[in-house]
């Protein structure tokens, strides 16, 4: 399953549709970042696509950005394994770098995104063999 | 060379060339000695006059006697011719010494005695010889006289030359005594002045290289002379700098921030757009590759593509707006407007947003007619972006729009009330300014660009009207407070 981090409603409709219909992986979209956290430890999860910038993201009680989660969840050893691609419409190059050092995340995508099954092609290359 | 040793050297030129100027004095003085000497010559021709006077009075004397012994004639001619000599020279010495009566009462006295004696031997000249023997007035009463004239005339020669020269040479100490003093007198006069230069210029160096480093607080101590007024001057300037140097400073401060505004605006603007961008996008993708599974979906994703578009446009629109109102191109035509229509269609269109996080969103009129003199779509702009705050900052709890009219002002109060995150005292009076936002940071949870108070406070003023904001703190909700002129109903 992949697990889809994105509290715009119509945005991360489009992209499960897309990754489903088309790419043929199961996908499930989640705003609770203790139910985030749990779905990745229950080994279900086999890639994340995460917004960096999430309203009304709580963890332990606490409002969250994406970058915070994606790190929480590399430094995690339950979780470490699974491969995380940030996705947010910050377009500057060393915003993105600095985003992808701080969160550990495996990889990157800008909204809009230009080509959707260059996605496809990125999720086929991160997600591990089982 | 520094001004003091300028000062110094000037002092000694004068001192030397008053030094100098003793050598002609000095030459004069000697001059002035030698005429003296050359004066008292004069004196000495009276003193050899008296002589020959009285040589005269001996050689007649001498003719009286040899008259006397041998009875020759010639004798009484040559008596008679050395009178007549004796008394012109008696007559020439009175005219010299006619300046000095002491002497010329002694004169007198050697004359009369002189003048008794030959008119007592004058006889015996004429007096032929009869072989008696014939007394002879003594000519020592009369020499003694002579003597005296002499004695004095000496007397007066030395003490008047000593005198003389005693006065040149006492003048002479004076005039280099006076030389001495002037030069005394010149260098405590240059000490003076130097010591009254020296101190408040190098003070005024001292703080001019004190304010070229930068310390623009520096001041130096006034005295009550040009150089007072110099440092006081100097004081005003140092004041001026300082102030000018905040002014400057102040304003490049403002101008980074701004700079900083505008770079944090641009990175917010061109993610909020990016946003909808991406709805867009996503949506014209899925029809493309055909992944609507039927016409009603494919619909559906018409129509988030079509509002997307919209929420697009407004955000363009708002930029735009800003960037009108900044250049004072904006221009609104107000007119009455009925109030309820309005906040109904506002009701409507924040109802949906404000019901998916659960908040109790009221709009309220305390009369259903009131009426405001306002621009209605721009009206609406304003509580879309204000309620639109209020519901995206308001994590749980209600939102809440009031208007009412405020009857001693003759306006028509609104206020958005939420129970929110707040807004901390110190930023409440920022937020005014465009691209302002309490949190600019890229991770903030809440999206926006920062425009919307900025946007809203332009036009509620271009509409007549004013705004403010306040807050109890962060964690306590948020108010904010507009009021627009009521509307005429014609
Ligand atoms: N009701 C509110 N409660 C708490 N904070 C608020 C509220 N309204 C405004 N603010 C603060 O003021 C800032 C500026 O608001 P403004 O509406 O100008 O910009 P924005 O909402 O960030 O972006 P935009 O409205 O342009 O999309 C906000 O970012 C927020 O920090
Ligand atoms: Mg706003």
């Amino acid at each position: 399953m992949i697990l889809i981090v994105e509290d715009n409603e119509e945005n991360a409709a489009f992209l499960k549709i897309f990754v489903e219909r088309k790419g043929g992986w199961p996908c499930a979209i989640c705003t609770q970042g203790d139910r985030i956290v749990e779905l990745c430890q229950s080994g279900a999860v086999r890639l994340v696509i995460m917004d960096i910038q999430l309203h009304n993201t709580f963890f332990k009680g606490n409002a969250v950005s994406g970058v915070a989660l994606a790190r929480h969840l590399k430094t995690d050893p339950s979780t470490a394994g699974i491969p995380i691609l940030l996705a947010t419409a910050h377009a500057l190059k060393d915003e993105q770098t600095h985003f992808l050092a701080e969160s550990l995340a495996d990889g990157y995508i800008t909204k809009p995104i230009e080509d959707l099954h260059d996605l496809l092609g990125e999720i086929q290359r991160l997600v591990p063999a089982r | 060379m520094k001004i003091w040793h300028k000062i110094l050297l000037g002092f000694l030129g004068v001192f030397v060339l008053i030094s100098l100027s003793g050598v002609p004095t000095e030459t004069y003085y000697q001059r002035i000695i030698e005429a003296i000497r050359l004066s008292s010559e004069q004196d000495q021709i009276a003193m050899q006059m008296v002589d020959a006077t009285e040589i005269h009075l001996l050689e007649m004397e001498s003719c009286l006697w040899q008259y006397l012994a041998s009875g020759d004639p010639a004798n009484q001619k040559y008596f008679q011719d050395r009178r007549k000599h004796w008394q012109i020279l008696s007559e020439q010495m009175a005219d010299l010494l006619k300046a000095d009566p002491h002497m010329i009462l002694i004169l007198k006295r050697a004359d009369r005695a002189a003048t008794t004696w030959i008119q007592q031997v004058e006889p015996l000249m004429g007096a032929p010889r009869n072989g008696q023997k014939t007394v002879i007035p003594r000519l020592d009463d009369v020499r003694v006289q002579y003597q005296q004239l002499r004695k004095e005339q000496s007397r007066r020669l030395t003490e008047g030359y000593e005198y003389s020269v005693n006065t040149v040479e006492r003048s002479s100490n004076l005039t280099w005594f006076l030389r001495g003093l002037a030069l005394a007198v010149g260098l405590f006069t240059c000490w003076l002045v130097v010591r009254s230069v020296k101190h408040p210029l190098e003070r005024l160096i001292s703080a001019t290289a004190r304010i070229s480093d930068g310390h623009f607080d520096s001041t130096v101590p006034v005295s009550n002379d040009e150089l007072g007024q110099l440092s006081q001057s100097f004081n005003a300037m140092s004041r001026t700098l300082k102030e000018r140097t905040e002014a400057l400073e102040e304003q490049r401060r403002l101008a980074v921030q701004a700079n900083v505004l505008k770079t944090e605006f641009l990175a917010n603007t061109s993610h909020e757009l990016r946003t909808p961008l991406n709805t867009i996008m996503g949506y014209t993708q899925l029809i493309l590759d055909k992944l609507a599974r039927n016409p009603d979906e494919e619909k559906n994703y018409l129509s988030i593509i079509q509002q997307s578009s919209k929420h697009l446009l407004s955000l363009i629109n708002d930029v735009l707006d800003i960037s009108k109102i900044e250049t004072g191109q904006m221009r609104l035509e107000l007119d009455p407007i009925l109030l309820k229509p309005l906040l109904d269609q506002v009701n409507e269109h924040l109802r949906l947003p404000a019901s998916q996080k659960c908040l109790q969103l009221t709009i309220f009129q305390s009369a259903p007619d009131l009426w405001v003199q306002a621009h209605p779509g721009r009206l609406k702009q304003v509580l879309f972006n204000l309620l639109g705050n209020a519901i995206k900052f308001t994590p749980h709890g209600s939102v809440r729009l009031e208007a009412r009219p405020d009857e001693t002002r003759n306006r028509i109060c609104f206020e958005i009330r939420d129970t929110g995150i707040g807004i901390p005292k110190d930023k409440q009076q920022l937020l005014f300014q465009k691209f302002v936002q309490v949190d600019g940071s890229l991770t903030r949870q809440i999206g926006g660009t920062g425009l919307g108070l900025a946007l809203s406070k332009s036009l509620i003023e271009l509409m007549g009207g004013e705004i403010s904001l306040s807050s109890e703190g962060e964690g306590c909700g948020s108010s904010v407070v507009f009021s627009l002129p009521k509307g005429k109903i014609t």
